[in-house]
């Protein structure tokens, strides 16, 4: 009876020992951010396996999801006769809503999971081990730039998402749907404010880009060095983001486009 | 604790007391001592599992003692402070048992990587470097290779180049030969010694290979269970009165390290079933 | 270490693309556009119903859409 109850101490203590070890670790990557600076070649080769081998499938699914939007958003529309207004239902739901959230999610799928491998991989492989004894700080030379490339790329990505979405919700509407083009684009861009929704867009995916790279480095840099612990810190990572992120996301959207 | 003939003084590179380290429950060392000669290979040895790589870690400051002194070069390690012991560890190299070459770099890059990272050397003089490390260790030719396309000894013979890259004043081999055949090992063998005397290195040498290991070294340190069970020049260490090191030195399946895991009464265990 | 000329290439097309993702978001897409109607002109009138008209609705007239036009 009382083993349940020290189970859950221990797993208690545990979660805090993370949490604590987690923050800690964040510290000592932005520490190491102005050494990334100084040399930006490592920055550039992080870029490209983080950003740019993403973009395809950012830009396929905002493709997808900006036509599948049009359509949805075309059926209810069309009952109210409101169907010229489909162009904000899209506009909308893209920047404020789907574009940095679903750009998290893939990300963390994508990039953050294959992070995290890359890193345990190296710290089961004893190399981080070996940079230590070489004198050279893993933190700063194989963390760090991985860390600043993912916050950097979120942003991007998830801007390429909505503006894909956006034109792919225009492609069914306009194209397919028989929207008007006029007002399609007129009256997206009166109710569409730079500072409220495409700024605030830009804002969540910054936040979720700091938080889902963060998760995606740790993992990696925390596994037991075993193949098993590298998979299970994989699938940590995927799990964690999602939550972090879909958690974040109701917690920015209250205070950036709540009624307070 | 039997025949430790300590060798102080100024001529001793690292200079270990009263070490004492547990992981969790587990007592690894119980109050070592241990003295490692300048200019010399030493050698330590002893059973799997008795913390040989710990000790190394110890030494290298990865790890941090419970208690006692680990003095390199005249320098409490556990004592430094950061910028101080990266400083210390330039002066250090370390041999990994699986090599710990970095995946995303060539051979060249792999060896070349701590002068790029300390020092400011213009291209040119590096590529110098890293041909007359790499012509040491015999891989010269190796150099555009990826490490996933050597074998292992190979990849060890790298790691080797790449530890004396900065010519360091030490270099420690964690379990160099083991899992190499023949060819690789002897290789390996005379690479050590023969570096260690041509550029005045102080070698420390944890494995299990007694055989190979004995051959090269001038001086052994075997440690069981937490403790330095014995010491002395390879010599002494045949001729020993004590029961630890000659079931160690000669291999043999039982003697105070038992060839059978605590268990009940082996008659009772197989009636009560 | 080796930076492939393709490597800086790629990186470069992908900021150069995430970039103008997010112009085409200001410009295209928010009410950035409608800040500079440096052709157009505030009217002030009466109504003494406005129907179902809100603050900020598009307003249209006869055969096409005027981009400009908000109730304010």
């Amino acid at each position: 009876m009382f083993e349940w109850i020290r189970q859950l101490g221990r797993g208690g203590f545990g979660f805090f020992e993370k949490l604590g070890r987690s923050n800690l670790f964040l510290l000592k990557t932005l520490a190491g951010i102005p050494s990334v600076l100084r040399r930006p070649y490592l920055l550039i080769a992080q870029l490209l396996s983080v950003g740019v081998l993403s973009l395809l499938l950012i830009a396929v699914s905002g493709l997808f999801v900006g036509m599948v939007l049009a359509l949805q958003g075309y059926n209810t529309l069309v009952d109210f006769g409101a169907e010229e207004s489909l162009g904000v239902v899209v506009a909308l739901s893209i920047v404020r809503e789907l574009g940095p959230v679903v750009t998290a999610l893939l990300f963390a799928g994508r990039a953050g999971s294959a992070l995290t491998a890359e890193i345990g991989l190296m710290k089961a492989t004893e190399q981080l081990s070996g940079m230590e004894m070489m004198a050279v700080d893993p933190v700063h030379r194989v963390i760090a730039p991985r860390f600043l490339a993912g916050v950097l790329s979120m942003p991007l990505l998830a801007a390429i998402f909505s503006a894909v979405g956006i034109y792919g919700g225009y492609f069914v509407g306009v194209g397919l749907l028989g929207v008007d083009d006029g007002s399609f684009w007129s009256q997206m861009q009166s109710k569409v404010d730079l500072h409220e929704d495409v700024y605030n867009g830009v804002v969540k995916s910054l936040v979720f880009g700091v938080v889902v790279s963060w998760i995606a480095v740790f993992e990696g840099y925390d596994t037991v060095p075993t193949s098993e612990g590298v998979s299970r810190a994989t699938t940590r990572t995927v799990v964690y983001s999602a939550f972090a992120v879909l958690g974040l996301d109701f917690v920015l959207t209250a205070l950036m486009f709540g009624d307070y | 604790m039997t025949e430790t003939s300590t060798q102080t003084g100024p001529d001793t590179l690292v200079n270990i007391r009263d070490l004492r380290f547990s992981r969790g429950e587990r007592v690894i060392f119980d109050g070592v001592d241990l003295d490692i000669p300048r200019g010399k290979v030493t050698a330590i040895m002893g059973p799997s599992g008795t913390g040989k790589t710990t000790l190394l870690r110890l030494i290298g400051g990865q790890l941090y003692p419970d208690h006692g002194t680990i003095e390199v070069d005249g320098q409490d390690v556990p004592q430094l402070r950061r910028s101080a012991l990266y400083a210390l560890r330039k002066r250090m190299g370390m041999l990994f048992q699986s090599g710990a070459l970095l995946t995303d770099l060539s051979v060249f890059d792999n060896v070349a990587f701590p002068l790029r990272e300390h020092t400011d050397l213009p291209e040119v003089m590096i590529r110098d470097l890293v041909l007359m490390k790499l012509q040491a260790v015999g891989l010269r030719g190796a150099r555009e290779l990826q490490p996933s396309e050597l074998s292992g000894g190979m990849a060890r013979r790298i790691a080797l180049a790449r530890a004396i890259a900065l010519d360091p004043m030490m270099i420690m081999y964690d379990e160099p030969f083991t899992g190499q055949d023949p060819i690789s090992k002897g290789a390996l063998l005379q690479l050590i010694r023969l570096l260690n005397d041509a550029l005045g290195l102080t070698s420390i040498i944890v494995s299990h290979d007694v055989e190979e290991t004995a051959a090269i070294s001038d001086y052994i340190y075997v440690i069981s269970q937490g403790k330095v069970v014995g010491s002395g020049t390879p010599e002494d260490l045949r001729k020993t009165d004590s029961d630890w090191v000659r079931q160690f030195m000669q291999g043999l399946p039982d003697g105070p390290v038992h060839f059978h895991y605590p268990a009940p009464e082996y008659i009772e265990d197989l009636l009560n079933v | 270490m080796k930076q492939t000329k393709t490597t800086e290439l790629l990186v470069g097309v992908f900021i150069v693309a995430g970039v103008a993702a997010l112009f085409v978001l200001a410009m295209k897409v928010s009410n950035l556009s409608s800040f500079s109607q440096a052709d157009g002109y505030t009217l002030t009138a009466h109504f003494e119903n406005i129907g179902g008209l809100k603050v900020k609705s598009p307003v249209t007239m006869a055969e096409y859409d005027c981009p400009g036009p908000t109730i304010g």
